[in-house]
């Protein structure tokens, strides 16, 4: 800091004929000719902005300060600026198109937005990059640093590394970082930079480090240990140097790939926006950033993604699946609505301020044969304010397995519910490793109108008001809309008795509903012509007979993203389809049973996140099922010729039917014992023959079992022995459960399937499990079941090979 | 409207256009002239000094979330400084100079009593007044351009630098003496040599 200095009188005489001449004394008006005053004519030679730049300086900064919703919202103040900043856009956007193409419109609006593999959508504005990626090999393994990203509030690093062992032949040394062996970023003038977050990989991740001084364009990335490798896996000590640039909006083009924004991709539905704000697309990943709106102010929302995974898909095909992993958190900010107090001076009342929440998903890379893209959200999660409470009497001895039958209406958060029942049971807690039975008083509720749309998925009680653990834990069923919470008692604490009463603090509220958002890619103007429509072949002679079933490729799809192979049965016996096409052949596992090469021993490994979904018939918005029967592998060898499908196995579905009858004794509770991982009942002995077609099958052990949020009879067949090339039972379905009153029991939440009998034993076993709880009562049902069963699922052992030529 | 009046509705705007666009539109449009123009004086290319203006708008954008009140003035140092680093960081990061430029390449002047009518000789008079500016110490640049075509009073230059407020007042009083001194010899010397020009000839 400068010493501070004294003014003399010559200064204030300056000064103040300074703030005089600013405070407007008039000039002479005569051209001045050098004998004037400076002052004034330093205060006279203002420059100023040339044509339009301040006026499109501004409308750039109105478009990054978020337009307001289209509809649903009341707030005048946001509607003005909404109106006139679009209107602003679209000029600058009318007068660039009918200079340049439409590519470099997207350029010249956004040039400084870029989005950054493994970072997410970022500002590049004043911001130091890696002009090229940076690599160094030792002892075959590569460390590649891929960017870097030193902006003013943070310095971000991506790298990886290549040539690793297999990630699951060696034991990862844990999420965390080790003291001392976390990545570091040397400065010039030998300091060395902690990282403040990182997220890891195999070998590589993207750490956040804080901002670099200005000045700085080289810095030394020091890795003392490749993350998550065991320590002597992998060469150690790594220091690599790297030279930064100044991101300028050619280096940016270069350098990142350039984002758009679709024009009108919103979806409102229910009082919340969904929009897809940004899309980037780079030869590993798709990027959206996506914002989400919703009207209430008390929601909140911490993912957009939350109990619904998106779905992107596009016009030609294909479907592709989220990267997890990847760029997914490199944007994630929420803006959580705040009822802003006035200022403390009495200022006026401010707005309420839009809740928000922006987060950046990735995808695998799209086609490029696709010229449109749609992203598909089956619902919403919001945690919402809940004020509630209910009192229930335990009496002066609870146990666990009484259940204290409730029927009491309860409105939460806005909506009816009803609470059935009270259970206290002894509930597994803690890690696999270390697992902790603690008794818990769960409530079993339940909408009292069932709404398709809206409903509440989630209630959190006060347990400690209850005299329980702080906080409470919970389940849901999507099928019944039935909500579970649950207190747990305290570890050294001695169960609550007499009346208690519990506050609920807090509710989750689930909208489930289709948001779908629509967009054209904007088209490349570099005048190449490709034609890259999937190659579909119908290939007749791929087919062959084992075991009495004739195995065919009925269809194969080519596209730059895949290769999808669809298999079916030619003339099967009636009543006979094919399920799937299996992986390997069960019980023996084999994963690289199913295969497909070509005539240059080229082995096609399976997609990488993406499918196929062929897009006429498929209901927008509908979930795509998942079909066993196709297979997607990677993109074809330009030079194969011929292709070959090894199928080890198939699975198939015959229609037969047949019918028993099961009881379930009075006064049967399920217990945890010392081993088992739910709560089981004591076994009985039942005498059940099932024929089903060819298929013969003994059902002898019956117990009752906490499974799926209810109590269900589980049955379990006498060991089979398969006998080889022989088709092996899987599994049978349930077409019907009668209950003792003649109550059709609800089939949602039934099991079925075949097993080993135990590790490292041929022998299998069939089970089948259905709920018996009466919903009135909430409690098991005890009585005569009547079972039919409506298919059976065999395996059927190969292998098939399957050989076609390639046009 | 009174000062105090002035200073609480600064301040009540600022605080609004953290959520509200068109309180910063306002703000935008009360500094953007005196930023371009404390950024042209510095930098001199019109280009350059747009995007140094663009830059220093966008951090702000970006950054006002940050920006805490502090009094009279604050807001206009806040802001003055993304726009000094950002010229700080022109300079040394392209290891220039200030460097005379041709004419066009530099911003217009605006039309002013006392200046000339034609553009080109009003661009004259700035390419005069950067020179004589350049001669002076950095630090009374520094001072003079903020006050002069920054606008920022005493008080709030001294924020912005981290100086006492009668250090910058000592800075601005000597670097406006030596600029009136440098351009009356300036002018003297343009009488001059029509004159040597008589004698040489004579």
């Amino acid at each position: 800091m400068d010493k501070v200095m004294a003014l003399t009188e010559a200064d204030r005489e300056v000064l103040a004929h300074i703030e005089r001449a600013i405070g407007g004394a008039p000039s002479s008006g005569a051209e001045w000719d050098g004998r004037e005053d400076v002052v004034e004519l330093l205060l006279a030679t203002q420059p100023q902005a040339t044509g339009d730049f301040e006026q499109r300086l501004e409308s750039r900064l109105m478009a990054r300060l978020h337009p307001i919703p289209e509809t649903r919202v009341q707030l005048h103040a946001w509607r003005r600026w909404g109106a006139a900043g679009a209107l602003a856009i679209l000029l600058i956007v009318v007068l660039a198109l009918a200079a340049m193409g439409p590519r470099r419109v997207w350029a010249q609006v956004r040039h400084w937005l870029g989005y950054a593999p493994g970072i997410g959508f970022v500002d590049l504005d004043a911001t130091r990059v890696l002009a090229a990626p940076v690599a160094a090999t030792r002892d075959g393994v590569t460390l590649t640093v891929g960017q870097v990203l030193a902006r003013s509030d943070e310095t971000t690093v991506v790298f990886s590394s290549q040539g690793l062992p297999r990630e699951d032949r060696l034991i990862p040394q844990g999420p965390e970082m080790a003291p001392g062996h976390a990545p570091r970023l040397r400065l010039p003038d030998g300091r060395e930079l902690a990282p403040e977050t990182f997220t890891l990989r195999w070998g590589g991740g993207t750490v956040v480090f804080p901002a670099l001084p200005p000045e700085v364009y080289r810095v030394t990335l020091v890795v003392p240990t490749l993350p998550l490798v065991p320590a002597g896996a992998a060469p150690e000590d790594w220091e690599m140097p790297l030279a930064l640039r100044a991101a300028t909006s050619e280096l940016v083009a270069e350098l990142f790939p350039q984002p758009y924004t679709p024009p009108e991709a919103v979806d409102a539905r229910h009082g919340v926006t969904l929009r897809v704000l940004e899309v980037a697309h780079s030869p590993d990943e798709t990027a959206l950033q996506l914002q989400l709106q919703w009207a209430d102010p008390s929601w909140e929302s911490h993912f957009i993604r939350g109990s619904y995974l998106p779905q992107l898909s596009d016009d030609v095909g294909h479907v592709y699946y989220e990267q997890v992993g990847g760029s997914g958190e490199g944007s994630l900010s929420q803006s959580v609505v705040v009822a802003v107090q006035p200022d403390a001076d009495g200022g006026p009342e401010p707005d309420h301020q839009i809740p928000t929440l922006t987060q950046t998903v990735t995808f695998s890379p799209v086609s490029l044969a696709a010229q449109a893209l749609t992203l598909t959200m089956g619902g919403f999660d919001f945690e919402v304010p809940a004020e509630a409470a209910l009192t229930l009497d335990l009496g002066d001895d609870p146990q666990v397995g009484d259940v204290w039958p409730m029927d009491l209406v309860l409105d939460v958060a806005g909506v009816s519910m009803r609470v059935l029942r009270a259970r206290l049971v002894n509930e597994e807690l803690g890690s696999p490793e270390d697992v902790i039975l603690r008794p818990t008083l769960w409530f079993d509720i339940v909408p009292v109108v069932q709404d398709g749309i809206m409903g509440l998925c989630g209630l959190r009680f006060d347990g400690a008001v209850a005299g329980f653990r702080p906080g409470s834990v919970g389940g849901y069923s999507p099928q019944s809309q039935q909500v579970r919470a649950g207190l747990v008692v305290e570890e050294g604490h001695p169960m609550p008795k007499g009346v208690i009463h519990v506050p609920i603090d807090g509710a989750r509220l689930c909208l489930n509903d289709v948001w779908t958002v629509s967009w054209e890619i904007p088209s490349s103007t570099d005048g190449v012509e490709t034609d890259l429509t999937p190659v579909v072949i119908y290939p007749t002679e791929a087919a062959q007979t084992r075991h009495g079933l004739t195995l065919q490729v009925e269809k194969v799809v080519l596209t730059d993203r895949l290769t999808h192979v669809q298999v079916g049965l030619v003339d099967p016996p009636a009543g006979t389809t094919l399920s799937a096409a299996l992986r390997w052949n069960w019980p023996n596992v084999r994963p690289e049973g199913l295969s497909l090469t070509d005539d240059r021993v080229h082995t096609y490994a399976p997609a990488r996140a993406v499918g196929w979904v062929p897009a006429v018939g498929t209901a927008p918005g509908q979930p795509m099922g998942v079909d066993l029967t196709a297979i997607a592998f990677e993109p074809l060898d330009p030079l194969a010729r011929q292709l070959t499908l090894h199928v080890p196995a198939v699975e198939i579905v015959t229609s037969a039917t047949a019918g028993f009858d099961v009881p379930v004794p009075d006064g049967l509770t399920p217990d945890h014992g010392d081993d088992a991982p739910w709560a089981v009942s004591s076994t009985w002995e039942v005498d059940i023959p099932v024929t089903l077609g060819e298929v013969q099958l003994h059902f002898t052990q019956a117990h009752l079992a906490e499974l799926n949020g209810t109590t269900m009879l589980m049955l379990r067949s006498e060991p089979i022995t398969p006998v080889a090339r022989l088709r092996r039972l899987s599994g049978v379905s349930l077409a019907a459960v009668t209950g003792p009153d003649r109550r059709r029991v609800d089939l949602s939440s039934s099991v079925g399937g075949a097993g080993p009998v135990a590790e490292g034993d041929p022998r299998y076993e069939v089970w089948l499990g259905f709920d018996v709880v009466d919903p009135a009562s909430g409690s098991v049902q005890p009585g005569l079941y009547r079972v039919m069963v409506g298919g059976a699922r065999l395996v059927v052992e190969g292998d098939w090979t399957l050989r076609w030529e390639l046009p | 409207m009174s000062k105090i009046q002035e200073l609480t509705q600064e301040r009540r705007l600022v605080s609004r256009a953290r959520r509200d666009p068109e309180a910063f539109r306002e703000l935008y449009r009360a500094y953007f002239p005196r930023i371009y123009a404390y950024i042209a004086y510095r930098v001199g290319r019109a280009q350059d000094a747009e995007d140094l203006t663009a830059e220093t708008f966008l951090r702000a954008v970006e950054q006002l979330s940050r920006f805490r009140w502090r009094g009279e003035g604050s807001f206009a140092a806040w802001l003055f400084r993304i726009a000094h680093n950002l010229v700080a960081n022109f300079y040394r990061a392209a290891e220039r100079a200030p460097e005379p430029l041709p004419l066009e390449l530099l911003p217009d002047v605006k039309v002013a009593d006392g200046l000339p009518a034609d553009e080109l000789a009003r661009k004259e008079v700035l390419t005069q007044l950067r020179g004589l500016i350049g001669a002076l110490s950095p630090r009374q640049q520094e001072i003079v351009t903020l006050r002069f075509f920054g606008g920022l009073r005493n008080q709030e230059i001294a924020a912005l630098l981290d100086l006492d407020e009668r250090t910058v007042a000592a800075h601005l009083s000597r670097g406006v003496r030596r600029l009136q001194e440098h351009y009356e010899q300036a002018a003297l010397s343009a009488e001059e040599v029509p004159a040597a020009a008589e004698v040489s000839h004579g």
